[in-house]
């Protein structure tokens, strides 16, 4: 007899009612909270989403607030257009997130399980690598916009006031603006690299794992 | 609603020791054990009115089980570990086999917790005796693929036992 064959036997001899929880318990267990990666994931979703609508209002509210310099209110006018813009690209990821959570089932095989959990987080990510391209887009017609009015004033009252640098040329701005784009965007991109590495580490090994022989054979 | 509720926890009843079995090969204390157990009990429950009974009750438990340790659950970080009961476990790893009963099934329990997830679902489906057609179907893979991995993690499982 092989080793794991008398482990196997052993293992079929394990008694039944080791650890019992009464039926009672298994109520009141069923109905407690789930705390599921893919619960996260929806929530962490939904947060996401309602930053991307607030910054969007926030931005409007700006707009009708603020007294501004001729400059000042057309680059606000192109940044409110881009916001309008954005708003039916926000529906569709919306739509998509809410879909692939829905379509999460535990009933599953293991590998369509974790593919779909893989997927609605793409839609996520998705979702934010497009608000990055907003923020560099914004930043673009900022600068482009600075640039052609030959005004420094906007980028002096609005972002760096505390800085008095002195714009000697038009390559300055491009320069401080790119560095500025480039802060926002590795902040926010390590910020949610860390949530998601952090949440998803467990299924994409497993899912490496699962998926290796597939390239062995 | 109330029938299905009764249902559910007699179909629970007859098989919970398979939920205790996964608790035990994917945690390593007793807290965890717990959370684990919650979790599955939870999910089987959502999922309870889409079970259509085309399969055996205890063959959908095992791939909720299964799943649900591999994908979904999600250690909380914030526990201290307490009433760490793999301590003893660990430490007669060595114990080379004999016909004790209950220090086999330690020695068993404590070589499947170093391997990974995937692995201790393929050895645990293995000592629960099922076919490989479920195997495969369960963890979403070719039934040659499935064969193959259950070589290998069986394998391993060997040299852990024997080390």
């Amino acid at each position: 007899m092989d080793l794991l064959d008398k482990y196997k036997k052993t293992w079929g001899l394990q008694p039944k009612n080791i650890d019992k929880i009464s039926s009672e318990e298994i109520y009141k267990m069923a109905r407690s909270k789930s705390i599921s990666i893919v619960k996260w994931i929806f929530i962490l979703g939904l947060i996401e989403f309602s930053i991307g609508i607030i910054f969007m209002l926030l931005n409007i509210y700006q707009n009708q607030t603020y007294d501004m310099l001729a400059t000042d209110l057309l680059t606000r006018k192109y940044l409110l257009y881009l916001s309008f813009l954005t708003v039916p690209f926000l529906l569709y990821f919306l739509n998509m997130f809410y879909n692939n959570y829905k379509n999460i089932s535990v009933t599953d095989n293991t590998r369509v399980l974790m593919e779909m959990i893989k997927k609605t987080r793409r839609s996520v990510r998705n979702y934010i690598l497009f608000n990055l391209a907003v923020i560099v887009l914004g930043s673009i017609i900022i600068t482009f916009i600075s640039l052609k009015n030959s005004t420094r004033d906007i980028i002096l009252q609005n972002q760096i006031i505390d800085f008095q640098l002195n714009f000697d040329d038009d390559e300055s701005i491009i320069i401080i603006m790119i560095i500025i784009t480039v802060i926002i965007l590795t902040v926010i991109w390590s910020f949610y690299q860390l949530i998601y590495g952090n949440l998803l580490k467990k299924i994409n090994r497993n899912y490496k794992e699962l998926k290796k022989l597939d390239n062995d054979l | 609603m109330k029938n299905l509720e009764t249902k559910f926890l007699l179909d629970f009843e007859n098989n919970q020791n398979i939920v205790h079995k996964v608790c035990r090969i994917y945690t390593t204390d007793s807290d965890a054990h717990k959370d684990l157990f919650q979790e599955i009990t939870i999910q089987l429950w959502k999922n309870y009115s889409k079970f259509r009974g085309d399969s055996k009750f205890s063959t959908w438990m095992y791939r909720v089980a299964l799943n649900t340790a591999i994908s979904l659950y999600r250690k909380s970080s914030k526990r201290i570990k307490t009433e760490d009961y793999s301590d003893i476990e660990y430490k007669i790893q060595s114990v080379e086999y004999d016909d004790n009963q209950e220090l086999q099934l330690k020695a068993l329990y404590a070589a499947i917790h170093q391997l990974n997830d995937i692995d201790k679902a393929l050895i645990f489906l293995y000592l629960e005796d099922k076919p490989f057609k479920e195997i495969s179907i369960t963890l979403g893979i070719s039934d040659i693929n499935a064969r193959v991995k259950m070589n290998r993690a069986k394998e391993k499982l060997r040299t852990i036992l024997l080390s």
